[in-house]
């Protein structure tokens, strides 16, 4: 079977087994990701083998999983990718996003820094929830809902990192539906030998570079990038730093969100 | 000499402060605003010494000391990649 997404204004086609598309559409984060009648601008081929499957996109193989859900996300990821870093639409950069009172935070920053952890405290305090893996903006600076669910990485020993992927209902999240100002942008990776939250306020200069340096698509559209992170910086504050434990680094953030 | 800024190079100005990101080599830079004010003067038709006046018209420098400023600045620049000599 063939479905088109549109995703984050691009076309992705899927040609996969009524199973695996039934998969995709629930990963599908928001409406940025809905099926279309279009032709597709590129295909993503799943193919089945054995007790395994196969994916592959322009005669290149992104994996073979067991586990079909694993090969679904990867999929995914791989169309978001794609889509973002051709996108005229929406400018995706790599951050989690809550808000309260209808102001959003956001956490940039690569995988691996505790941004979802934060989330995870941030949305136990009352937080609303927007995004994990990242902050989609419009044109205008505004940040949409991208409810994907939140990875929590954990340390199983020996380099061992377990992945647990928890959707918005499964946190008892409430989901953020209408577009927001961004009030905060946050730089706080975790450093374990802090107890507290060790964090500088800097120039919304600083916060549109933070924003740049994670945003998939900057090599490929820099102007169009640089223009959008630019109007969201000049309408956030910008905290950069370390951070202790998810629930201090939460409530400090929280406090300064309401001064 | 006449400075500009290379095409590759994308750029913004946030209360003073300069963003600039260079697809080339996907490094950015970050200007403070002595640097930036030079830079928002880099428009490929300015030379140094017309860069130099008009900061000095701006900012009640010294000139002398403005441009050495300003000439320092663009050979920095030039050697980063970002700026390239007319």
């Amino acid at each position: 079977m063939t479905t088109t997404w549109r995703c984050f204004g691009q076309r992705a086609g899927l040609v996969a087994p009524a199973r695996f598309l039934q998969i995709m559409e629930l990963l599908a984060p928001s409406a940025l990701w809905r099926p279309c009648e279009d032709l597709p601008d590129k295909v993503w081929t799943v193919v089945p083998r054995r007790a395994r499957v196969m994916v592959e996109t322009s005669g290149e193989v992104l994996g073979e999983w067991q586990d079909e859900l694993e090969a679904a996300r990867v999929t995914r990821s791989s169309i978001e990718l794609w889509a973002a870093d051709r996108s005229k639409e929406h400018v995706a950069v790599h951050a989690a996003v809550v808000a309260r009172d209808d102001q959003a935070i956001v956490l940039p920053g690569p995988s691996g820094i505790g941004k979802s952890t934060l989330a995870l405290a941030l949305i136990d305090s009352g937080a609303t929830y927007y995004s994990d893996e990242f902050a989609v903006f419009n044109r205008r600076g505004e940040v949409l809902p991208y409810p994907r669910p939140l990875a929590l990485r954990q340390a199983k020993g020996e380099g061992r990192v377990e992945v647990r992927h928890l959707s918005p209902s499964e946190l008892g999240a409430v989901v953020g539906q209408r577009p927001l100002s961004v009030k905060v942008i946050a730089s706080l990776p975790f450093d374990p030998g802090l107890d507290a939250v060790d964090v500088q306020q800097m120039s919304p200069a600083m916060g549109a570079l933070h924003l740049i340096e994670n945003s998939v698509a900057a090599r490929s559209q820099p102007e169009a990038i640089l223009d959008v992170v630019a109007r969201v910086a000049r309408k956030a504050r910008t905290l950069q730093g370390k951070r202790g434990p998810s629930e201090e680094a939460a409530q400090f953030l929280l406090r300064y969100l309401a001064r | 000499m006449v400075p500009r800024i290379k095409a590759t190079v994308a750029w913004a100005e946030l209360d003073g402060e300069v963003v600039l990101y260079d697809e080339n080599t996907g490094s950015m830079h970050l200007l403070n605003p002595q640097a930036g004010a030079i830079w928002v003067r880099v428009d490929g038709i300015a030379s140094l010494d017309e860069i130099t006046a008009d900061l000095r018209d701006a900012y009640q420098g010294d000139q002398k000391e403005i441009g050495q400023d300003v000439a320092d600045f663009v050979d920095r620049l030039i050697a980063e990649g970002v700026l390239e000599e007319l």
